[in-house]
């Protein structure tokens, strides 16, 4: 296709900002519905949209492109998968999880995220450790709930959160591993793990910076009806 | 689980106010509109967060009205209808639809079960238009009633099942944005599950109701930095979005309002702490 800063109007290196007020631009002139009588117009509001997609997420955009050819290998494969549309979404990192590139790639990752044997780890923590590299996670986790509390140290928790990092559940990572780090706070490889798997919610707080987050409700002043319809349809919290 | 997309008024300009109010407004008339008076009452403040999220990434045309309302008889408000606050009327009726009749499943709620009847024409008219996101609320809310039998203690299995309903939802056109817009909703759904559990989790354990939080060594206001976490991964993609229009509102609602229902929460559980100390 052609070069993206082109399709948008841009020059080389443009801010986040300019690209999308131009994008906002180009789609006001060439979108579709404003252009009934331009049949070129949806396939320039294509390229438009790829341009855009391009200037805002360089690596991303290489990563789904692999995942591409990799789905229509196997779609050609009669491998299973699932149907059109709902469900195949490769977005950011996959569905609803973490960077993995980010958090496990890399050699300085390699050498603080690796679940490591080391000397005096019980039985049931070598199991867990074998399980952990074998992409077995739920059964690392089964292995570790199975040590008795009394002998959940740092290194328990911090197991765990690795497992729960590798199956995508956010809050069960940051928990179990906020504990490891709560336990062991010298331990650089735990602080490390954790800092990453953070990585959101740093930039969240980096966005929200100005805004308060402290604030707190009082019943409903927009619309009566509202109300009504709050404390009727579950979720008020007002009682 | 409804009223955490909302805003933090203190933060809104009195124009940004009005924006939101037109909006609200104007999904509350389409309602009676298109399907009838009582389904007015099914009203949220995240569905009116949709309307304006995607006004503000397709900029369609707008109709603009003043009306009077039979809450407002006397004094006419500014109306916002366009083809967005028809989607999230429609998904007003669908997700306010399957709630009730999963709540009359879950514990005989008589008045939820009448609700429901009472939006059944209202549903099969959304259902033929429909028919994917109306499928998907009726699975996850499905998954999640049995995953609450089941005393699911995975809580990001749990927010996952509400994330892929909020991600069905707000997938449904089907187009270049589809990917993102999913998989935003999908964190934003995740909170709006995690959250609302936080809030009941301290009520729950006293009354020996189920909790996907019940079994975890965190209470409700440790688990902030988690949802943080979770609230991340939306705004990463939610900041690469071409928004403009609007996006002071979107921007209050994602950063400041998403919290006020659970500091309200949080709030009241400290002070019945100190009350049973």
């Amino acid at each position: 296709m052609r070069d993206p800063y082109e399709v948008l109007g841009l020059a080389r290196g443009a801010s986040q900002e300019e690209i999308k007020k131009a994008y906002r631009k180009m789609a006001k002139k060439y979108h579709p519905d404003l252009n009934p009588d331009n049949p070129g117009a949806a396939e320039k509001m294509n390229e438009i949209n790829e341009a855009y997609d391009l200037l805002m997420n360089p690596e991303k955009q290489e990563a789904a492109r692999q995942r591409e050819r990799e789905e229509a290998y196997r779609r050609q494969n009669s491998y299973g998968g699932y149907g059109q549309g709902y469900g195949n979404y490769r977005g950011y990192g996959g569905f609803g999880g973490f960077d993995y590139e980010d958090i496990f790639g890399g050699r300085q990752n390699t050498y603080y995220t690796q679940a490591e044997y080391m000397p005096g780890d019980s039985f049931s923590v070598q199991q867990a450790l074998k399980e952990i590299s074998g992409g077995r996670y739920q059964d690392a986790l089964h292995t570790l709930n199975s040590i008795p509390p009394t002998e959940r140290n740092a290194r328990w928790y911090y197991l765990c959160g690795l497992a729960h990092v590798h199956l995508n559940n956010r809050v069960q990572a940051v928990t179990y591993l906020e504990k490891a780090v709560q336990m062991d706070p010298d331990n650089q490889g735990y602080r490390y793990l954790l800092q990453k798997i953070r990585q959101p919610q740093q930039t969240y707080e980096t966005h929200a910076a100005g805004r308060s987050s402290d604030v707190f409700g009082t019943l409903n002043r927009l619309c009566l009806g509202c109300m009504l319809a709050q404390c009727f349809c579950g979720g008020c919290r007002c009682c | 689980m409804f009223g955490f997309v909302q805003i933090c008024e203190k933060e809104l300009s009195q124009q940004e106010l009005a924006r939101y109010r037109a909006f609200y407004c104007g999904i509350c008339h389409t309602l009676g509109e298109e399907y009838r008076q009582i389904a007015r009452l099914a009203l949220s403040y995240d569905l009116t967060f949709l309307a304006i999220f995607f006004s503000s990434l397709y900029e369609p045309s707008e109709k603009q009205s003043r009306r009077n309302c039979l809450v407002h008889p006397f004094k006419q408000h500014e109306v916002i209808q366009n083809e967005f606050t028809a989607y999230a009327a429609d998904m007003t009726v669908a997700l306010t639809y399957h709630k009730c009749m999963d709540d009359w499943k879950d514990d005989h709620n008589l008045l939820k079960r009448g609700y429901a009847a009472a939006l059944q024409s209202s549903y099969d008219k959304v259902k033929e238009k429909h028919p994917l996101p109306c499928r998907i609320i009726e699975e996850e809310l499905a998954a999640l009633l049995e995953a609450e039998k089941a005393n699911c203690s995975d809580p990001d299995l749990i927010s996952s099942l509400f994330g892929r309903l909020m991600a069905g939802i707000f997938g449904w056109k089907q187009d270049h944005w589809t990917p993102y817009v999913s998989e935003f909703a999908f964190h934003l759904g995740a909170y709006i599950e995690l959250a609302d559990a936080a809030c009941d989790l301290e009520s729950d354990r006293k009354k020996g109701r189920y909790n996907p939080f019940s079994s975890h060594p965190v209470n409700g206001e440790e688990l902030r930095g988690a949802l943080k976490t979770v609230l991340g991964a939306a705004a990463d993609i939610f900041e690469k979005l071409p928004l403009e229009q609007d996006l002071e509102i979107l921007k209050n609602i994602l950063y400041s309002g998403i919290w006020v229902s659970y500091n309200t929460a949080m709030e009241r559980q400290k002070r019945r702490g100190k009350a049973d100390a």
